[in-house]
């Protein structure tokens, strides 16, 4: 009989706040964290982001293992696992350790360690930049934080890394090869460097980002983490843990087609292949919280990709980016938007997709414009569309 | 200031320690300072003095920052190197 995994714990640093509360409660208000950076870097072209708030490093960290440490991206990922693990209420004891998985993902690692390294401070080279800038150091950090002895690793694969955790995680789980893990995704993007590069691909709204909408222009960036703890079902019930959401099915494809468009046919596929994981109909999923960047591009991928899998369902499904809301946080992203999907299985509120002025008329699905809405939900898949095609879509059940 | 209390305050600046607390006697094992933060150390030093610390510095040993200090004195002596203090 195969394992179940389940979501036992959740934690958020995000363009919102620290903590879960700050992010649920901007979801379900349909409040944005976006805002202005306007004239904060030199030589910046996009005006507005969704940096992370109110984060304090010395709040949280000895300045030394800041110093030595920590870049921004792993501070996120150690605050977010932080909150998860307590949420759990999983007593680490040392046979829990051991058991115990690592798989943090992250687009590019720590750039303001690369930035202050080989930018800023051109003479030397800090000894610990490597360390430092590393896409695993989160990962090595968080388990060192609670002494986590499981397979662990980073994944990378751009805007879908924290979805391939997250999958990873479940994987090993399934396989017994781990017990439980900390799975999720963290970047940081909130300097100088990175909003130039985004700059020049120019994929970035001058105005706001508006997933599915007619006048929809491009992305906004956004940075921070989202971890979750992941067990064992049986072993989850057994300790009576609150139990958030189920985890019952992955469909990861590869396009194999263009570095930054997406082909539908093969994000049509891994959707498709996720249902069949999940041993899910179609017509079983009422809410999809979309990849939905905001681009003319993969938007209208996306809602025909649903289109093709969902048939004649594909006009019931409730479907939101919360994108808007927080930001696109590239490498962190299911880590951060999954936390939608917690909140409409144990709050009965689907966050909205913001922004939402003007259909278009090759999108007219359901995206739950502006608003959130009450409404039960019992099957949620969360998509993730990456730069080079890589694509990983997660189905979840209320338990 | 003395070369000795310019390698303290480095000392201090790359282990990110309180410098009222430490003195040449100070002994590493005794603040749980380990071979990453000595390389912090010699980073900062680095930076203070404008030189550069050969690459075999960090595998001599040393017990207290005094050692380093005396290491750094012999160094600056025996290559002839201006560390006077800028700006």
């Amino acid at each position: 009989m195969s394992r179940r995994v389940v979501i036992t714990g959740c934690g958020y640093v995000s363009g919102l706040g620290i903590g879960k509360e700050a992010l649920f409660s901007a979801m379900r208000e349909g409040r944005s964290g976006v805002r202005s950076i306007k004239g904060e870097f030199d030589g910046v072209v996009m005006t507005h982001a969704a940096p992370v708030k109110g984060l304090i490093p010395e709040d949280h960290f000895e300045a030394s293992r800041i110093k030595k440490e920590l870049d921004p991206f792993s501070q996120f990922a150690i605050v977010a696992a932080r909150e998860a693990v307590a949420q759990s209420g999983l007593e680490l004891s040392d046979e829990i350790l051991e058991g115990t998985s690592v798989v943090v993902g992250s687009s590019i690692g720590g750039l303001h360690t690369i930035e202050e390294n080989f930018i800023i401070n051109q003479r030397r080279v800090h000894p610990m930049a490597i360390p430092r800038m590393m896409a695993s150091s989160p990962v090595s950090q968080v388990a060192m934080e609670f002494g986590f002895h499981g397979p662990s690793f980073a994944t990378s694969s751009a805007c879908s890394s924290a979805a391939h955790a997250f999958a990873q995680a479940v994987l090993f789980i399934r396989s017994g090869l781990a017990e439980r893990a900390l799975a999720g995704g963290t970047e940081s993007t909130g300097l100088r460097s990175s909003y130039r590069s985004w700059d020049a691909l120019r994929v970035v709204s001058r105005d706001a980002c508006r997933p599915f909408c007619n006048t929809r222009s491009g992305i906004v960036l956004g940075e921070g983490a989202g971890m979750y703890v992941l067990e064992e079902y049986e072993a989850a019930k057994a300790r009576g843990a609150n139990i958030l959401a189920e985890v019952v099915g992955m469909g990861m494809t590869s396009d194999a087609a263009d570095i930054v468009a997406p082909s539908q046919k093969w994000v049509a596929k891994a959707i498709e292949r996720c249902l069949n994981d999940a041993k899910l109909n179609p017509e079983d999923v009422h809410y999809i919280n979309a990849h939905g960047t905001g681009t003319k591009l993969n938007d209208l991928c996306e809602t025909n990709a649903i289109k093709m899998v969902f048939a004649d369902h594909a006009s019931q499904l409730k479907i939101s980016s919360t994108k808007p809301i927080h930001g696109h946080t590239l490498g962190a992203a299911a880590g951060i938007e999954i936390a939608s999907i917690v909140l409409a299985m144990n709050e009965d509120v689907i966050a909205p997709t913001l922004n939402y002025q003007e259909q278009d008329p090759e999108c007219k699905l359901d995206y739950v414009a502006n608003t959130a809405r009450q409404e039960k939900v019992d099957v949620a898949l969360c998509n993730s569309f990456a730069f080079g095609g890589l694509n990983a879509v997660l189905a979840f059940k209320k338990v | 200031m003395s070369l000795e209390q310019r390698v303290l305050e480095a000392f201090a600046k790359g282990t990110v320690k309180e410098l009222d607390s430490l003195t040449l006697d100070t002994e590493f094992q005794a603040i749980g300072v380990d071979s990453t933060d000595l390389l912090c150390m010699i980073f900062e030093l680095e930076d203070e003095f404008d030189f550069e610390i050969p690459q075999d510095f960090e595998n001599k040993i040393f017990v207290t920052i005094g050692d380093v200090a005396k290491a750094v004195r012999e160094y600056v002596e025996e290559n002839d190197i201006d560390i006077t203090e800028k700006g």
